[in-house]
């Protein structure tokens, strides 16, 4: 259960910030999209780009933390009456 | 870095104060460095990773710290200010290079003791794992070191504006140096993680000064600065501004697109970070010490957006190019032009000084650390075999840190003055093409087998090393370090595209060809070890959703 929790929650983390990463780095050299500093006035395409990957980021990343803690917690609470493994992370 | 006259006379006639700071600096380093380092800890696990008991804030900072290198923080500017997309799109593949650390995190934390060769030698047990981890330790920190301390050395004795801009940067170079062998030398992952964060702080604050300074030149408007940084950058459009990741046409978008790869793949498994994380107390204070990590990375890349802009406006790129075709010396002549412009061009000097000086010696002591703990643990611990003691491991992490560290300083002394770049993009590159795929095959993939392992680290290792003697970084350009030479036929500066799939397909091809059952099995209980953290002789129940 706990394997497949996790490699859901790591799943859709990959495809949603792959995909973002691709289009801020791809979308303005692909279809020429003015991002450059020779296009005076016209940084904006970079910049919003840039500011809206690193959020996506930063919420996915809170939502893995999330899930995986929850997913964590699921399985202590099923192991509950199996004793824990001696150490485990704090080993 | 070359550098102008007058920028020089207008950095002498600053007076004393930038000189002053960094002296201070530099005293306060070596004080901490006594204070925190002079016990005498007689475990290799204070030593390698602080006793594994550090909270995901701290260990946030410290691994903030070890993120951001001199490199990052002077490329990404000059990149921003030379190009404006290529380097937001390295601002954006250096936080997203954290995301693929997040994934890795807690299984990172939970397998293996101290380095990347016990992370390696707890699915295939054994000497040849442990090497493997020691040479992909070397060649990723060795070369990163020379980089760092030549870029550093520079842009100190540069901005102190010291006379002979030559043997200062020597000087500079060699005083880093020594402080850096002392650092890893005698305080280890506790004291190392104390510097780190007061790194970070420091130069987050420098950074908002430099950031909200160019605001300020612009009366707080985003709009005059963009319009600005938009003059600046069209006065040297066909002049040699630009550095060798943007030439135009189809090679200097794939150039871009594996230099990007690259980042993405290699700087979030480096084996310095690597080592951070093992000294998180538990593997969700691991993930969410790298989580944390995000936020503040991500802060750091937008005040680095801000300053590189604030360069092409008050600079101009034309001048930024001259100076360094990389752009490196974007945030030092910025520094100069907004402290003759103002009435605190000291303190901003300084202020920039002890951040560039800080940022140096605190990743360099951390590649020490890190080259030294796999020397002692991976090489010299298996073969003193029972005579060693934990005393003995941690002289031989010490000695190992001094012969590494006097090694990189004579490199980066020798190499002062000239051309380094292409040693980071090897480094990063011998990250992303032999460690990640050894990792995600080795965490993830049941029918990976030793073999394959050994593989993908020596076969990434030297498809890396074939593809960037043969390309423009050695030889065939102006900018190449052997610039009269000319056996470049590999167009690319960095080698990602093509190594990073070399690694996983020799790792895929070779552990297909000596396939055992044996392997899934062993699969079976790292992957239980990763996800719970409990050791590999436990037992428990349906972690894997199986009775």
């Amino acid at each position: 259960m706990l394997r497949v929790a996790v490699a859901r929650s790591r799943k859709r983390f990959v495809i949603v910030n792959a995909s973002a990463w691709a289009v801020a780095v791809g979308a303005p050299p692909l279809t020429g999209l003015p991002a450059g500093t020779e296009a005076v006035g016209e940084l904006t395409v970079a910049m919003v780009l840039f500011a809206v990957q690193s959020c996506l980021l930063l919420a996915s990343s809170g939502r893995l933390d999330r899930t995986q803690r929850e997913a964590h917690r699921h399985w202590t609470d099923g192991q509950a009456s199996v004793s824990f493994p001696e150490g485990g992370e704090n080993r | 870095m070359r550098y102008r006259a007058e920028q020089f006379h207008a950095a002498e006639a600053l007076g004393a104060a930038p000189l002053v700071a960094f002296l201070l600096v530099v005293c306060l380093a070596v004080l901490l460095y006594l204070l925190y380092g002079a016990g005498d800890p007689d475990e290799t696990t204070d030593v390698y990773v602080a006793g594994r008991s550090l909270r995901p804030v701290h260990n946030a900072l410290a691994l903030t710290g070890d993120y951001i290198s001199v490199i990052t923080l002077l490329s990404v500017t000059g990149l921003v200010a030379l190009t404006a997309h290529d380097g937001m799109a390295m601002a954006v593949s250096g936080v997203a290079a954290l995301g693929v650390l997040l994934l890795l995190a807690q299984p990172l934390r939970n397998v293996g003791r101290f380095t990347l060769g016990d992370t390696w030698s707890e699915r295939f047990p054994g000497t040849r794992a442990r090497v493997a981890g020691t040479v992909a330790t070397l060649c990723f920190c060795l070369p990163l070191m020379v980089v760092q301390l030549v870029v550093a050395g520079a842009a100190v004795s540069f901005l102190l504006g010291l006379s002979d801009l030559g043997a200062a940067a020597q000087l500079c170079t060699a005083l880093i140096g020594g402080i850096m062998i002392c650092a890893s030398s005698l305080n280890g992952m506790r004291g190392n993680s104390m510097l780190q964060t007061i790194k970070t702080v420091v130069l987050l604050l420098a950074m908002a000064v430099l950031a909200g300074q160019v605001l300020d030149k612009f009366g707080w408007s985003p709009n005059r600065l963009i319009d600005a940084a938009g003059r600046g950058a069209t006065e040297s459009v066909g002049t040699d501004a630009g550095g060798p990741l943007h030439h135009g046409g189809a090679s200097g978008t794939l150039s871009q697109l594996s230099a990007q790869i690259t980042v993405v793949l290699g700087a979030g498994v480096a084996p310095h970070i690597l080592m951070r994380l093992k000294a998180s107390d538990r593997g969700e204070s691991a993930r969410r010490t790298v989580r944390y990590t995000i936020g503040l990375v991500t802060v750091f890349s937008g005040l680095a957006v801000l300053v590189g802009l604030g360069a092409t406006a008050l600079v101009g790129a034309r001048s930024i190019a001259a100076a360094d075709p990389e752009g490196l010396a974007a945030v030092p002549l910025l520094a100069l032009q907004l402290a003759a412009d103002g009435s605190s061009g000291g303190a901003i000097l300084a202020l920039t000084v002890s951040m560039i000086f800080l940022t140096s010696l605190t990743v360099v002591a951390s590649l020490t650390l890190s080259s030294a703990a796999s020397l002692a643990h991976d090489i010299y611990a298996p073969t003193a075999g029972r005579t060693r003691s934990m005393t003995s491991e941690i002289w031989a992490m010490r000695w190992s840190s001094g012969a590494v560290g006097a090694l990189a300083v004579v490199l980066a002394v020798a190499l002062q003055g000239k051309s380094v770049a292409f040693l980071a993009y090897f480094a990063v590159g011998a990250a992303a093409a032999a460690i990640f795929p050894a990792l995600v095959l080795g965490l993830f993939w049941p029918g990976y087998t030793r073999t394959g392992m050994l593989w993908s680290v020596y076969g990434g290792l030297g498809c890396c090393v074939v593809l960037q003697l043969f390309g423009p970084a050695v030889s065939g350009t102006p900018a190449s370090i052997l610039p009269g030479a000319d056996f470049a036929w590999f167009p690319l500066e960095t080698t990602g595209l093509v190594s990073i799939p070399a690694g996983f397909l020799l790792g895929w091809a070779a552990s297909r060809a000596s396939a055992s059952s044996a392997t899934r099995f062993g699969h079976t209980q790292l992957e239980k070890q990763a996800l719970t953290g409990s050791s590999r002789s436990a037992r428990s129940g349906s972690w894997n959703g199986g009775p």
